[in-house]
């Protein structure tokens, strides 16, 4: 991973009301493929948003390629400016053809010359393999469709820093395939910053994860420290060991379980992302973001 | 305003623009307006009463037409996020497409006012008395291209300052019907009636005995278009003063200083130019 900082947060925080949406934060994000993981209501998006520029923070400062997010009109403009940014919502004029939406977007990224505008907006269609569908109002687009014209828009003018809140919902395998393939490419020059609960994004794409869970940062390092983190903790026998955090019969029949104390017939089998996102967060954290 | 942004403007500007000059509701409008341009007027009443074809047609319509416009901005910015675009330029490249109603208002009213000079009122006609081009010519811009002006700001203003989707309909029922009712029928509301962004200035209200005789409202039209459109850019000043994001300070101090110079233009639209009512000493018929 490189060392070059593209964003550093400093107690970044925020709250609504008496909620605390997210607790402050001091980061250090540089050019790869980092992973924002935890379940719902972790404070993913909100993290994002705030980085995104797009709701001021309640406290803390973000400081962007030299730029102070948090400061100026004119300096949030300049970091803007270096911004791709997918939200999770997606909301399109859905009468727009994807070529005018993205070409309105280009505008709105400050392409002033038509002709230059019109090649990347041509550019960015190729890139998430929509460039048969340039010319198809939005409305006629499938979920899949419309989530790659969302990433389409964020890589309108090649951003330093591409933040994406769950971009591979909707997405089918192959279409899941081609975006990591986009992502890792995008990530050898640039920040990337993936918000996402699928672990096995993290897993295909990510160098560094940063779990979240009730607001707060639970780990952040390199992924292979964090799937360290279940060495020794993940097993395989014909039940469930008892005491594991989690367990389920795989494939070939055997119970896999994720924590607790084995028999002396397990079977210690290598562990994933997922067996230490399930480990670190624990059934606690885990139910009471189920019924958020 | 730095380079780039009013470069950006430019260029969104241009585009809503377009998207407003293609929008199937300007262009029946349109339709409408030019279709009542080849009906005779009548005798009596002459030109000066087809302002309010372009004024429902272009105007009222054109809330529906910009606060569209203004929900499909909003909708791309949400799309994508942030972006170096401040919602105030996005703001005033909507007020730009606006001109592009106000130019078919301005075009409507070169031919209103050459009909009005070609046919002539008659003696029992409207209007009558102490008028002459000048006040026809302000009755006409006001109620026509300020009109077509007006409209799609208040739609600009309704789409930024309400999520609401049935907001564009309630505003122009609203417009609808306190113009309706300020239009001069009722004598006692006819010196205050300018207060209205639209109003008429006379007509064929009648008298006890001659339902249809023709009557000349007190005020100044010329006052009157300066009011109507201070409150059209204090409608802009509105629009922008949305952007959180931006200083407000000197869009308020703006805005209270174009207040002060409305207050004192509807004061003036009042109490100058005809100084009552007045009655054609001609039956109508």
């Amino acid at each position: 991973m490189s060392t070059a900082t593209v964003v550093r947060t400093s107690e970044l925080a925020k709250r609504y009301g008496s909620t605390t949406a997210l607790h402050p934060v001091s980061l250090t994000i540089g050019h790869g493929l980092t992973g924002l993981l935890g379940p719902n209501g972790a404070g993913k998006t909100t993290l994002i948003r705030l980085l995104a520029t797009a709701m001021a923070p309640s406290t803390g400062t973000i400081h962007m390629l030299g730029h102070d997010a948090t400061g100026s009109l004119a300096q949030r403009t300049e970091a803007r400016r270096a911004i791709g940014y997918v939200p999770q919502e997606l909301t399109f004029p859905g009468a727009m053809t994807a070529f005018s939406f993205l070409d309105y977007v280009a505008v709105l990224k400050e392409w002033t010359q038509r002709t230059e505008r019109h090649a990347e907006v041509r550019r960015v269609l190729a890139l998430v393999e929509l460039a048969d569908r340039a010319g198809k109002r939005v409305r006629t687009l499938s979920g899949g469709q419309r989530r790659r014209l969302a990433i389409a828009q964020s890589l309108l003018g090649d951003p330093q820093l591409l933040l994406l809140d769950e971009p591979t919902a909707g997405l089918d395998p192959v279409q899941r395939a081609s975006l990591r393939a986009l992502l890792s490419a995008r990530g050898a020059g640039n920040a990337v910053v993936l918000a996402t609960h699928q672990t096995e994004d993290v897993a295909a794409l990510c160098e560094r994860v940063i779990v979240l869970a009730d607001a707060r940062v639970h780990f952040d390092g390199p992924v292979s420290a964090f799937v360290a983190t279940a060495a020794g903790s993940v097993w395989l026998d014909d039940r469930a060991v008892p005491g594991a955090r989690a367990a389920w019969r795989t494939g070939s029949g055997r119970m896999r379980s994720v924590g607790g104390r084995p028999p002396a017939a397990a079977q210690s089998a290598d562990p994933s992302v997922e067996d230490a996102y399930l480990l670190m967060l624990g059934t606690d954290v885990l139910e009471d973001a189920r019924t958020i | 305003m730095s380079p780039a942004a009013a470069s950006t403007l430019s260029v969104l500007a241009r585009v809503e623009m377009g998207r407003c000059a293609r929008h199937p509701l300007f262009l029946t409008g349109i339709v409408v307006t030019t279709l009542f341009c080849f009906v005779d007027p009548d005798p009596q009443l002459g030109v000066l009463f087809h302002a309010i074809v372009p004024a429902t047609a272009i105007g009222v319509l054109g809330i529906f037409v910009l606060a569209s416009l203004t929900r499909r901005s909003q909708t791309i910015h949400a799309a994508a996020g942030a972006v170096p675009v401040a919602e105030r330029t996005r703001s005033l490249a909507l007020v730009a497409a606006c001109l592009v109603p106000f130019a078919a208002g301005l075009a409507w009213w070169a031919w209103a006012f050459i009909t009005y000079r070609n046919h002539a009122a008659p003696p029992n006609g409207f209007p009558f008395g102490p008028v002459g081009d000048g006040w026809a010519a302000a009755v006409l811009f006001g109620e026509g291209p300020l009109a077509c002006l007006g409209g799609p700001l208040l739609g600009i203003l309704v789409g930024r300052w309400s999520g609401a989707r049935a907001a564009p309909a309630l505003t122009a029922v609203g417009v609808i019907a306190t113009c309706l009712v300020m239009q001069g029928l009722f004598e006692p509301l006819r010196r205050i009636r300018v207060v209205m962004p639209w109003t008429y200035f006379g007509g064929p209200a009648g008298i006890p005995g001659d339902p249809n005789r023709i009557l000349l409202y007190s005020g100044s039209p010329a006052w009157w278009c300066v009011y109507v459109a201070c409150l059209c850019a204090l409608a802009v000043l509105a629009i922008v003063l949305h952007d959180r994001e931006s200083p407000r300070r000197p869009v308020l101090m703006l805005a209270a200083g174009v207040g002060a110079a409305a207050a004192v233009a509807v004061g003036l639209a009042m109490w100058t130019g005809v100084d009552h009512t007045l009655v054609n000493p001609l039956p109508s018929s």
